[in-house]
């Protein structure tokens, strides 16, 4: 089963501090599975109940994120799924909790990968329940926050289904993790629920004063070099041959063995998918990623000229005649050097 | 014919011997003594003759490791190292205000050597001198007519030896299969 989350917003310090003890004293009682977050997101959020008009959420009481009342009468505002009645009982807290499961569970069973769910707005400028990230907040899959941050960029920060950062993008500065290189391309290809979380200013100052950032470009190659399921850019094709103009820089670039041979066949010639696929031993899906990767990053071009085509010949048959000097022999020794070094194509 | 040969070559502190050490079965021979152009990029030695390491193979083939001196005054050395190299992995050092320039003469210097041109650029001490970047070494070289791959290694991790090693190997595959 999976952890539930809780925050408290817009509540007297006392009151946040006295509910904060009894949760952790009621941890064995709730199945130890509800973590308190110290953010504007969760799975439910308990406010003041007089301040319930001040926020305005678009869809059922019951969608995600639950709106919980705390109130000093029975009458449930609208927009809460329960009322939380002071003073606050072990026992009714319990019970109220186990409610929202029920309702968090539920909603997540309907979950259909890529949703939008609603968005809480917050009206009172001064004195903000919600800050301003928490108004808009998308939950999707990181590959979907991701493509639309292609489209659009946007200051965000990608969170994953437990409200950690996946990473953060400010269009000014480029993008900015906490995961290895291989953390965030394990991450894309397996492509998990997010939440998409645009960043206020004030978010964004700090952010950019605190974090380091990377080329935006890095970002792309990961997105597209670890798709598990890829299908080709509708800018390329089966049909013409491609050929890199450049080398990828595998020392920051995250990649598989079949790209340095697929990168070391595409510079020696044009290929075809296919071709590049016999040619570099690589399957279909390797192939197809590396081909929306490279051209991502503009390395990638079609098929040369005939003026282009006949000096690259020139210079293969320089290679090759070159190459012919130690035919066989070479062939036996590259393959005891990937051995010994562990060197073998993925 | 003697036994093949893998060459690095670069300036002074660009980290030849520590990839050559990365790869090599056997303790690499090094002839290191104090001098003031190691000083002069914080090293305590620096290498005057070369370094040399080998790789034994499962079947008795050895390989030899050829670190090429820094200095331009050992540079009568370099035709003599390159004899039967499959590969020349050319180290770069990014503290180095002139490093573009250097890379561009080891590679005009070793790549005519080297088996079908099989070089491979690693760039060093981008953590800290992120400038130039990749882009720039590529854009040179390719000024000069050549294509080979660049990128950022940190040598001192050997996952990064590696990757220089294998798309040194790669470049190989693609140029013997093509034949």
């Amino acid at each position: 089963m999976s952890e539930l989350t809780l925050t408290l917003r817009g509540l007297p310090t006392h009151t946040a501090a006295a509910l904060r003890s009894m949760l952790v004293l009621l941890d064995s009682a709730l199945g130890a599975r509800w973590r308190l977050m110290d953010a504007p997101i969760a799975d439910v959020i308990l406010v003041p109940g007089e301040r319930m008009s001040e926020i305005r959420k678009s869809g059922s009481d019951e969608e995600l994120p639950l709106l919980l009342a705390l109130t000093s009468g029975n009458v449930c505002p609208a927009g809460a799924f329960a009322v939380l009645k002071r003073p606050v009982t072990p026992a009714h807290l319990v019970e109220v909790l186990q409610l929202a499961e029920t309702l968090v569970e539920r909603a997540r069973a309907t979950d259909e990968g890529i949703l939008t769910v609603p968005l809480i707005e917050s009206l009172d400028p001064g004195g903000r329940l919600a800050p301003e990230s928490f108004d808009h907040r998308l939950r999707t899959t990181l590959r979907a926050a991701t493509w639309r941050l292609f489209q659009a960029p946007v200051a965000v920060t990608v969170l994953d289904d437990r409200r950690d950062s996946i990473y953060s993008f400010l269009p000014s500065r480029g993008f900015t993790t906490r995961l290895t290189t291989t953390e965030l391309a394990g991450a894309f290809r397996s492509n998990p629920p997010a939440v998409f979380v645009e960043l206020s200013t004030a978010e964004q100052a700090a952010m950019a004063r605190a974090r380091e950032f990377r080329n935006p470009k890095e970002l792309e190659w990961t997105f597209w070099i670890s798709n598990g399921a890829p299908r080709l850019r509708p800018e390329l094709d089966l049909v013409r041959r491609w050929k890199l103009k450049r080398w990828p820089d595998f020392g920051r670039l995250p990649h598989y063995h079949a790209d340095v041979r697929m990168a070391s066949a595409l510079m020696a010639q044009a290929l075809t998918l296919h071709e590049l696929c016999d040619v570099a031993k690589a399957n279909d899906d390797t192939a197809i990623n590396f081909l929306n990767a490279t051209f991502t990053l503009g390395a990638l071009a079609a098929e040369a000229t005939a003026a282009e085509a006949s000096s690259a010949l020139r210079a293969q048959e320089a290679d090759k005649r070159a190459a012919k000097a130690k035919p066989s022999r070479l062939s036996g020794l590259i393959g005891q050097l990937r051995r010994k070094f562990g060197l073998a194509s993925a | 014919m003697g036994p093949y040969r893998i060459v690095f070559a670069g300036p002074i502190g660009a980290g030849k011997t520590t990839a050559i050490q990365a790869l090599s079965d056997i303790p690499p021979i090094s002839t290191e003594v104090a001098s003031v152009e190691a000083e002069a990029v914080g090293k305590q030695t620096t290498t005057v003759a070369f370094d040399l390491g080998q790789v034994l193979l499962e079947n008795g083939d050895l390989v030899q490791l050829y670190g090429a001196p820094g200095q331009a005054r050992f540079d009568f050395m370099w035709p003599m190292i390159s004899e039967n190299a499959i590969g020349a992995v050319i180290l770069a050092d990014n503290r180095r205000p002139d490093t573009i320039e250097l890379t561009v003469e080891y590679v005009r210097e070793f790549a005519p050597r080297i088996t079908a041109g099989n070089c491979v650029v690693g760039v060093g001490r981008s953590d800290l001198h992120p400038k130039p970047g990749v882009d720039a070494y590529q854009d040179a070289l390719e000024a000069e007519g050549f294509a080979i791959p660049v990128m950022e290694v940190d040598i001192r991790r050997k996952e990064h030896t590696l990757l220089l090693l294998d798309v040194l190997l790669a470049r190989l595959e693609a140029t013997h299969d093509g034949a």
